[in-house]
């Protein structure tokens, strides 16, 4: 039997970083946002300075959108790998993953542009 | 299913043979010593029940005081006790360890596994929360009952205000919470690797998935709590200063270690409960789930949201607007998952042909009630509504209706689905009818008018109020709802128990369900499976089995097999192929010795008695020693003949036998717990008013020697467990490397530990002078205590290879101390940011 190819090999890898991606960076938006917003303005705060909103502000929203581009970029990847599932190895679980990648891709990424739009719309260090 | 011509059907002799390891202890000796996940998973279920009716009992009590305005059935005092113990009660007592109890006999059976990968340990984790329920409610009967709400708020739970009782509570607590960790970590090995040959991920009953996703659920977020328990116990008893502001704590942090706990908490409650409706649904409808992955996608976006919703338990704290927003906006995210996860079960119903069956009664009933607290749940995720309804009746209402609805319902439904499993006997469908009309209607007449009652200015967890308020009508209708609800409760218990003498019999699959649980008897022989089945679709008795010649390979080589150790296939996580044997435990008394010495130690730091706390330690160490003897004993019986067929190795290195992954799960627990250490230290550096400026421990040379001497003990392990052949019939060549490699182990974690703990004198810090000081000394103590269990696995690394004949064992020994050395070692790097790097980091 001939050997698997190379990208036969990496497609089980490839749907697993698919579907664990998208929740890592939906928790690393969340938790980074909370994280430098609350703690740098109540850090800030603490040692008697005005914080610099518009920086932090800036800081939250490009964290989150870095994230959001590796939530669709995930997505992608596994969208490629479920159609390659289901050209090549239509019993293959890794078609199952494809997709469960790419509808965690959909949701976690919702979330995260649901995070990312509140420094935009509110005063960050109110 | 099929057999093949390449192994020989099993004689009558080894039937018997087969049967008589796998045969259950009697008498008195099955209640204590039996570990087979059916008699674990009863245990836990029974358990639970007996303490869900006290639980609802405490429940009437409280709503005969509440039925009129200013009445004096309850003194305030004793009413205060009853909400903290019916909360605690419903929680920890009832809830969870239901559903653990649930998934410890169904899993196995689902998976086509013939018991749980660490028998033991499981019984271990019943043991602990037997025994934390006798603790907690010890309290009734030494006068000193906890009255702090089940969320224990600081500073109304700390020394200045709570007794002993308190510590009553937080000891029970700990207690619960490490066998639901330990019941996790179980969950997680089981379901990765003990699957059915064939029953690859995408063919995973949904059951399995959501409790895959709960498991994982529970090690980050069950941990939090457990660490918080112990910071408040050491504020309340050792001095420390977490959470007394004056000392640099911050109450606040109880808070959001609780919440970080607690959110989750209600979906590890409600999860379990939907996956239950994803299987009775199906089989009441005779149709397929419909939308199966984005159901599995829906559990796991549902799973990692809970994780991060925690503030929104923290809306009136003070907490900044944009902070707020996004919770909130996490908040209604999760909504959509819940959504889709209705939308399948109605697509479900919509596309089959239901029968109106008990189980598919409480499923409706589910359905509707769910959907109402989800509204409401909606609303309350609101910051601005939640701070006009916050700790008034609406919230009793809102999250009665999401777990009495979202869990208590659909367990009802899978008991009355999985009773004739069980027993083997069919519930009376006529009884069972009325026990559910009479549990909806008396729930929802309890629970509807807590929304007006709320709405209308009641608050909550208070023990009396203003007949001038308004709502005296609306409190009686409740207290009517509330006896109609457990009329009908009871009434569900009595058709349970009453089925198991009179019920009819109901044969192996009296609904026609699909999943591999209903493929074995009822009630399901000692080894669920004498021939292990083989999986080629998600609905495998509805579907034909698979033309696969490698799993039948499998199955018959499994055929009442092994027969002189008790073993399951071991397969592949994506794929489920066929991988290896993963050997089974037998009936031990040990597991109870160990928890019995743990409640011990509880009992002796209550009563302040150090010769009981001594005693509590040799109990332990004594059950843990011997409980490892028996492990090697029984592995070794396995290893002594041939490959299970001649082909499936008794265990095998890495991720193809559970001591690995049980290795990585405890190494895993250990780096949250840091992490929570660490996350509060920063919390509290951030928030605090004073913080020692640019303080750090100031011990560099004895943090960098512990750092060396781990990187020493994780190359050592690791080396020896790439020394020996794998192969059955090798000759051993490495016992001297083996043991050469686990002293240097054990010589490196020695040192370890000797420098970690030397920092604390060396840094010259005070614990009770501030909350950094506290930290560190926390700190340190959870890199002594990691050091320590790596200590451990060492040793049993070296008792393994004293032990044994074969290099086989200690390798894989070996190669489990490397994992979990490695966890410790993430645990001195974390342990270090946060006491030298953060601080000059930080503003």
């Amino acid at each position: 039997m001939a050997a698997p190819g190379p990208a036969r090999r990496r497609s089980p890898a490839l749907a697993l970083v698919g579907v664990l991606l998208p929740p890592v960076a939906w928790l690393c938006a969340l938790g980074l946002s909370y994280l430098v917003q609350d703690f740098a303005c109540t850090a800030y705060a603490s040692a008697g300075h005005s914080p610099p909103a518009t920086v932090i502000g800036a800081v939250v929203v490009g964290l989150d959108v870095v994230l959001l581009a590796l939530a669709v970029s995930a997505g992608i990847m596994a969208w490629r790998v479920h159609r390659q599932a289901r050209d090549t190895e239509p019993s293959s679980p890794l078609g199952f993953l494809g997709l469960l990648g790419l509808l965690l891709s959909v949701g976690f990424g919702a979330g995260i542009v649901l995070v990312a739009v509140n420094p935009l719309v509110l005063e960050v260090c109110a | 299913m099929t057999t093949t011509d390449q192994q020989p059907a099993p004689t009558a002799e080894e039937r018997a043979r087969f049967e008589e390891v796998w045969a259950r202890p009697r008498g008195w000796r099955r209640a204590l010593t039996s570990v087979q996940h059916k008699s674990v998973g009863t245990r836990y279920m029974v358990t639970a029940f007996v303490f869900f009716f006290v639980g609802g009992l405490q429940a009437l009590l409280m709503r005969v005081q509440l039925a009129q305005p200013e009445q004096q059935v309850l003194s305030a005092q004793t009413y205060n006790e009853l909400f903290t113990m019916h909360g605690t009660t419903m929680m920890f007592l009832f809830a969870v360890p239901f559903l653990e109890g649930l998934a410890a006999y169904l899993l196995p059976l689902m998976l086509g596994a013939r018991d749980m990968p660490f028998a033991r340990y499981n019984t271990f984790n019943y043991w602990c929360y037997l025994l934390a329920g006798i603790i907690l409610y010890s309290s009734f009967l030494v006068g000193m009952v906890p009255d702090a709400g089940w969320f224990a708020y600081v500073p109304l739970s700390g020394p200045e205000f709570a007794d002993k009782a308190m510590d009553i509570w937080l000891f029970g607590l700990a207690l619960a919470e490490l066998a639901a960790i330990g019941a996790a970590i179980e969950m997680i090995v089981v379901v990765l690797g003990m699957r059915a040959p064939g029953m690859s991920l995408d063919r995973m009953p949904i059951f399995a998935w959501t409790m895959l996703c709960v498991a994982g659920m529970i090690i980050l977020a069950f941990v939090p709590l457990l660490v918080g328990s112990l910071l408040l116990e050491l504020d309340r008893n050792v001095g420390t200063s977490f959470f007394e502001t004056d000392r640099g704590g911050d109450p606040l942090l109880w808070q959001h270690l609780f919440w970080i706990f607690g959110h989750p908490e209600v979906y590890v409650m409600f999860l379990p409960g939907a996956a239950i409706i994803s299987h009775v649904i199906p089989v009441h409808s005779r149709h397929r789930l419909v939308g199966y992955p984005f159901v599995v996608a829906a559990v796991v976006v549902t799973a990692i949201m809970s994780l991060g919703l925690w503030v929104h338990h923290m809306y009136t704290t003070g907490l900044p607007p944009v902070t707020l927003s996004f919770f909130t906006a996490a908040s209604m995210s999760i909504s959509v998952a819940s959504g889709v996860q209705v939308v399948a079960w109605l697509a479900t119903l919509w596309s089959g042909r239901p029968r109106l069956t008990v189980p598919m009664l409480f499923s409706l009933g589910f359905l509707f009630t769910f959907v109402a607290g989800g509204i409401t749940g909606v609303m309350v995720a609101s910051a601005p509504f939640d701070a006009q309804v916050h700790d008034t009746y609406f919230v009793v209402a809102h999250f009665h209706y999401v777990l009495i609805g979202g869990m208590l319902f659909p367990v009802l439904a899978g008991l009355f689905h999985w009773w004739p499993k069980f027993t083997g006997r069919m519930p009376s469908p006529r009884l069972g009818k009325v026990s559910f009309w009479l549990a909806f209607v008396g729930f929802h007449l309890t629970f509807f008018p807590m929304h007006l009652t709320g709405m209308w200015g009641m608050p909550r967890r208070v023990f009396t109020y203003d007949a001038g308020l308004g709502v005296g009508l609306l409190n009686l209708l409740s207290t009517i709802g509330a006896f109609v609800f457990a009329t009908g409760l009871v009434l569900a218990a009595i058709t349970l128990v009453g089925a198991l003498r009179r019920g009819e019999r109901s044969g192996p699959n009296p609904w026609g369900a699909d999943t591999l649980e209903w493929a074995a008897d009822s009630p399901p022989s000692a080894p669920n499976f004498a021939r292990i089945p083989v999986v080629g679709s998600r609905a495998p008795l509805w579907d034909p089995p698979p033309d696969d010649p490698e799993l039948d390979r499998m199955a018959a080589a499994f055929d009442h097999a092994p027969q002189n150790v008790r073993a399951t296939p071991f397969t592949t996580v994506l794929s489920a192929r066929p991988g290896t044997a993963a050997v089974q435990a037998s009936p031990s008394i040990w597991p109870l010795l160990a928890a019995g010495g743990l409640a011990l130690a509880a009992v002796g730091l209550l009563v302040e008695s150090g010769w009981v706390v001594g005693l509590s330690v040799l109990l332990i160490v004594a059950g843990l020693v011997v409980w490892e003897l028996q492990n090697e004993r029984e592995l070794g019986a396995g290893e002594a003949k041939e490959p299970v067929g001649g082909e499936y190795l008794v265990e095998a290195p890495g991720p193809r036998s559970p001591g690995w992954w049980g290795a990585t799960m405890a190494a895993v627990v250990l780096v949250v717990a840091v992490s929570t250490v660490a996350f509060s230290m920063l919390f509290l550096q951030v928030n605090a008013p004073v913080w020692p400026d640019g303080a750090t421990l100031g011990t560099p040379w004895l943090s960098a020697g512990t750092g060396l001497a781990l990187l020493v003990a994780i190359a050592a392990s690791w080396w020896g467990s790439r020394q020996g052949p794998l192969e059955h019939d090798a000759t051993p060549v490495a016992r001297t490397a083996h043991l050469a490699a686990g002293a240097t182990t054990a010589t490196a974690g020695t040192v370890a530990l000797a420098l970690a703990v030397a920092q604390w004198p060396a840094g010259g810090l005070d614990h009770t002078a501030h909350a950094y000081d506290s930290g560190v000394l926390m700190l340190v103590g959870t890199l002594a205590l990691a050091t320590v269990l790596g200590l451990g696995i060492t040793v049993s690394a070296l008792v393994a290879r004293l032990t044994h004949t074969r290099d086989v064992r200690p390798r894989i020994m070996l190669q489990n101390a490397a994992v979990l050395w490695t966890g410790v070692l993430v645990v001195w790097a974390v342990a270090w940011v946060a006491t030298d790097l953060l601080p000059t980091v930080v503003v």
